[in-house]
């Protein structure tokens, strides 16, 4: 109408109207809404007519306003059977017409999937330990910190024989516990035939605590009167030759162990623990024997210590609760450090960090490194992904190919979701073809990786018996389906996105937009390789470092005996033991020969307290200690710095008459000595005792590079259950072997002659790091490789796409080396910004890794320049190849075309 | 249910439609509701009435004729059914009886 005094209606309630208004209902609604204000505006009030309009368009939004126009055309069921066969089909036809395409990138998938698999495997394996104890998360092992003057003298799962009882009477939350010691390898005799089986001593609680079951036997009564032992059911195959029918026979059957006057009885059959147990023993012996062999001190002591201590907890204790309750057990029964000599603090382990995450002295179990294996699971998904992004970029770079297809496919009416769905089906298609293919591959490539990184892996994972039962199962398999469907999402968007009229039109060019996603997903891959490369080479250079870096000793050609520990010792033995030692050394095979209580690369025991003479110091000090005879320093070419060695005279048969003794540099220091010559000569006390420091050797590692140089105490002890060093002189090392051991069984009839060469023993302490090195540099490589894979896909597609321009650049004069570098350039600055992504991560991560060691390599900046530099001529390898080609390629058959 | 019940609302808008016979579409219909009932009805809750009625098959539509008032939109016309007839006749059917069984005073 034509009022003057009118404005139009207001604005934003019509665009409120066409956002939820169903568009077929719009104009009808404006027109009733138009029409009714300004009569409204006619009927005088403006104000009460913009007022009524937009309470209108309010009053609309109801559901008849946002219903959809049903179309007039009959709509296709978009799921048809026959539509998805087909889709398969083209599908199938595309992968077959692209044979090399389809290869790179079901290639790329399987080795991906596959690697992942296997690291899943291990991952799985090694986080499952001790998961099968009934109510295994109620179990704690107690741990024990010790403190002398504030300062951490010993952080150890062991601790005094009294702890696990009294914690189990004092406390309500404490279901049940257990209690084991003096673990170690037995000697059982049976048939004047000696077998070797791991065994310890362990409580009356113990079968029925842990879930180790009994095959014969009664798991209640089985571990309580001494003598009484266990055996695991191969010990029973090996020892008593005995089938499954025999168990029940073994029962009461005596056997006699290691020097044991009394024989045991055996009381019970078990079954072989799960290989997923920190504990493994083939032998249980009852831990009320050792009252009897090594006295009462053993129940109730409260300053020796060498029992571990295992806790049940009633359900829904908190662990941290009680947990806070022993500062007071400790004040209660240790009255500060007045009982044994230090500040005891105890903690609670869960059973489930035994296995990875525990950084204890005297660990009684396997242990691994938790950053280990949580490395090998970050691998495995740097692959999965890179195997994926793979997928993702090749099939949009191959998008051009199969524009031609999607344009006939839409204007012959097919939706955008139709399209979407066959995209996504092929995607399916390659991605279970491949899951398939890495499957199998997995299950045949177990065993090897079995036996590569000596650890029984299987299967269990997928069926749902590994770590985290079905639910990890089904959790895998969501991961792998929801990573099939997201890398099959982009590439089908890309294409169905396509519009017809330009792609049928004929002059479709690749476009611009999705090129950044490309580019970015090719950068996280090269970030990912550059991580994996700095971390496999800093890895090996560490390793390295370790093997070669020199000990302070001399461990070639040094073969180690045991010591003839079934031999009992008298008055008599330091002779016998020297008698041995000099018969040897008559050949000239043999250079040198020494005994000692102990070898190198084992742990050494301690000894706390330790007090200078003559200082008003009232602290004392603590020393790993070491029993050697006078001709140990000068076998293992250890220098002495100050004072003599030692002489036969320091020696007694008797060992209370022992005075003299030997120390390290560290352990003169520890004492007080500015210089080794400050020390020789002077005394300490311990056990109440004066003892003469007569000489100082060098400090050495006495341990792999992990641990740091000890302060350690040499005494001149010798004992029946050490070991014999013998330096072999001569190159046939067979023939020394069975001389000294002709010798040996001359002069200890009886024993079980063993050995073991020095720097072998020395270097297993390196074992589970060397595999680390060695597994996880392999499957980095294949990370690396399956990358390369993909920017090789890519570089070919691109460089196929750009035919004509070469063609032209040639045309008009470029040399092949510029072509080449023109190419080359565009991968290349994706690898360089990889480059600067990754270095930060791979030092963050290597960093990780390193500190578990006492003594390693720096990181330096070379490394990571070379590592950098190892990425780059990856990938300008694997891009020039195709770029040389390109640039190769006569002009006229290029420009032919068209 | 659809079909068989009418709401009092309803009622309303469908005997609008019938007043108006042949000229009913959303603004006229409000204004016939407002004139003849004397209170304010919103054009939202005509639209929907008129939309549940057309899917209870009591009215039908078509798109009609645009006038300069609506800026030149087309409207939806709609017309009273058999069934939307039979429904009213029905309703009055009722209600008469009703009236009838009311006893009168003496």
């Amino acid at each position: 109408m034509n009022n003057k005094n009118n404005s139009s209606p207001p604005k934003w309630p019509n665009r409120l109207l066409r956002i939820f208004c169903a568009p077929h209902l719009v104009e009808e609604l404006e027109g009733d809404l138009e029409e009714l204000y300004f009569q409204r505006v006619k009927a005088g009030d403006v104000g009460h007519a913009r007022w009524r309009y937009a309470v209108d368009v309010l009053s609309m939004i109801r559901p008849f306003a946002f219903k959809k126009e049903k179309s007039r055309y009959p709509k296709t069921y978009p799921y048809q059977p026959a539509m998805i066969r087909n889709y398969f089909k083209i599908a199938l036809r595309n992968m077959w017409k692209n044979k090399a395409f389809t290869f790179v990138n079901l290639t790329g998938l399987v080795v991906g999937i596959t690697a992942c698999l296997l690291i899943l495997q291990y991952v799985s394996f090694e986080l499952s330990f001790d998961q099968f104890h009934k109510g295994s998360d109620r179990i704690y092992r107690v741990t024990n910190d010790r403190f002398q003057q504030g300062k951490l003298i010993q952080h150890g799962t062991i601790t005094y024989p009294t702890i696990g009882k009294t914690m189990a009477k004092d406390y309500n939350e404490v279901e049940d516990y257990t209690t084991i010691s003096n673990p170690g390898t037995f000697k059982l005799q049976k048939d004047r035939k000696i077998f070797e089986e791991k065994g310890v001593y362990a409580d009356n609680h113990f079968l029925s605590f842990f879930t180790f079951p009994l095959l014969a036997g009664d798991a209640k009564t089985a571990l309580k009167a001494p003598h009484s032992m266990v055996i695991s059911e191969s010990s029973a195959q090996t020892v008593f030759h005995a089938s499954p029918d025999d168990y029940s026979n073994l029962i009461g059957q005596s056997i006699k162990l290691d020097l044991d006057t009394e024989p045991y009885q055996i009381t019970g059959v078990m079954k072989d623990f799960p290989a997923t147990s920190h504990l493994q023993y083939n032998v249980l012996m009852s831990y009320e024997t050792l009252v009897v062999t090594w006295g009462d001190w053993v129940n109730t002591s409260w300053d020796g210590s060498d029992m571990w201590h295992y806790l049940k907890l009633k359900p829904g204790t908190d662990a941290a609760n009680l947990e806070r309750k022993f500062p007071a057990f400790s004040q209660h029964y240790f009255k500060g450090d007045k009982v044994s000599g230090s500040m005891e603090k105890f903690h609670l382990q869960p059973l489930n960090k035994a296995h990875l995450f525990s950084d204890y002295e005297y660990e009684i179990g396997k242990v691994n490194s938790g950053k280990a294996v949580w490395t090998m699971l970050i691998i495995a998904a740097f692959i999965l992904l890179i195997a994926w992004i793979n997928y993702i970029n090749l099939s949009t770079a191959r998008s051009l190919e199969r524009a031609k297809e999607v344009g006939v496919r839409k204007v012959a009416g097919a939706t955008k979701a139709q399209l979407i769905w066959q995209f996504l089906s092929e995607s399916v298609l390659l991605n279970f073809m491949a899951l398939a293919l890495a499957v199998a591959l997995a299950l045949l490539m177990q065993p090897v990786l079995n036996q590569l990184i000596e650890k029984p892996l299987s299967f269990s994972l997928l069926t749902g018996q590994g770590y985290g039962g079905s639910t990890m199962a089904l959790a895998l398999g969501a991961i792998f389906i929801f990573g099939i469907l997201l890398s099959g999402f982009y590439p089908a968007f890309a294409l169905s996105a396509f519009q017809a009229i330009s792609v049928l039109k004929g002059s479709f060019k690749r476009s611009a937009k999705g090129v950044w996603v490309r580019q970015s997903l090719v950068v996280f891959q090269y970030t990912a390789s550059m991580v994996l490369i700095v971390g496999t080479f800093i890895v090996f250079k560490q390793l390295q470092f370790m093997r070669n870096e020199s000990l302070g000793f001399n461990m070639e050609q040094m073969l180690v005996v045991r010591g003839p520990e079934l031999t009992h010792w008298d008055s008599t033995g330091i002779d016998r033991i020297n008698g041995f030692k000099t018969e040897l050394r008559r050949y000239p095979s043999v250079a040198a020969a020494a005994s000692s209580g102990n070898v190198f690369g084992n742990r050494l025991s301690r000894n706390f307290n330790i007090k200078r003479l003559g200082s008003n110091d009232q602290k004392g000090v603590t020393f790993s200690r070491m029993p050697v005879d006078l001709d140990f320093f000068e076998t293992y070419k250890i220098k002495m710095l100050a004072g003599r060695d030692f002489l036969p005279t320091d020696s007694n048969p008797d060992g209370r008459k022992v005075k003299n003794v030997v120390l390290n540099l560290s352990a003169a220091k520890l004492l007080g000595f500015q210089t080794a010559e400050e020390a020789a000569g002077q005394k300490f006390l311990l056990f109440g005792k004066e003892w003469e420091i007569v000489g100082i050797v060098s400090d050495f590692h006495q341990q792999s590079l992990k641990h740091a140089i000890e302060p350690i105490v040499f005494a001149p002890f010798y004992s029946m259950g050490g070991f014999f060093s013998v330096k072999v002189a001569s190159k046939d090392m067979q023939a020394t072997v069975d001389l000294v051991r002709q010798k040996y069984e001359e002069f200890f009839p009886g024993n079980q002659f063993d050995y073991f060469f020095m720097d072998q023993k020395f270097n297993e302490q390196y074992k589970d790091d060397r595999i680390f090195g060695q597994v996880s540099s392999f499957f980095s490589l294949l990370a690396v490789m399956i990358a390369s894979l993909g920017i090789f896909g890519l570089s070919s597609y691109t460089i196929a796409q750009r035919t004509k321009e070469i063609g032209v650049r040639k045309v008009l004069g470029a040399t092949v080396s510029s072509i080449v570098t023109l190419l080359s350039q565009d991968f290349l600055k994706l690898v360089l910004i990889a480059i600067v992504i990754g270095s930060p991560i791979a030092w963050y991560g290597v960093k990780q890794w390193l500190d578990d060691f006492a003594y390693k390599i720096d990181i330096e900046w070379w490394m990571f320049v070379l590592a950098g530099l190892l990425a780059v001529v990856i990938a300008f390898a694997t891009v020039s190849s195709q770029a040389i080609k390109a640039a190769l390629t006569n002009p006229a058959k290029s420009l032919k075309s068209e | 249910m659809k079909g068989t019940y009418l709401g009092e609302f309803e009622e309303i808008v469908l005997l609008a439609v019938a007043v108006l016979a042949g000229d009913a579409y959303g603004a006229a219909i409000t204004n016939e509701i407002e004139q003849q009932m004397g209170r304010s009805v919103n054009l939202g809750a005509v639209h929907a009435a008129l939309h549940r009625l057309e899917e209870k098959s009591l009215l039908s539509s078509r798109m009609g004729g645009a006038t300069a008032e609506r800026g030149g939109r087309s409207k939806r016309l709609f017309t009273i059914t058999m069934a939307g007839t039979k429904a009213l006749d029905n309703i009055r059917e009722i209600r008469n009886r009703m009236w009838e069984n009311i006893p009168r005073p003496a």
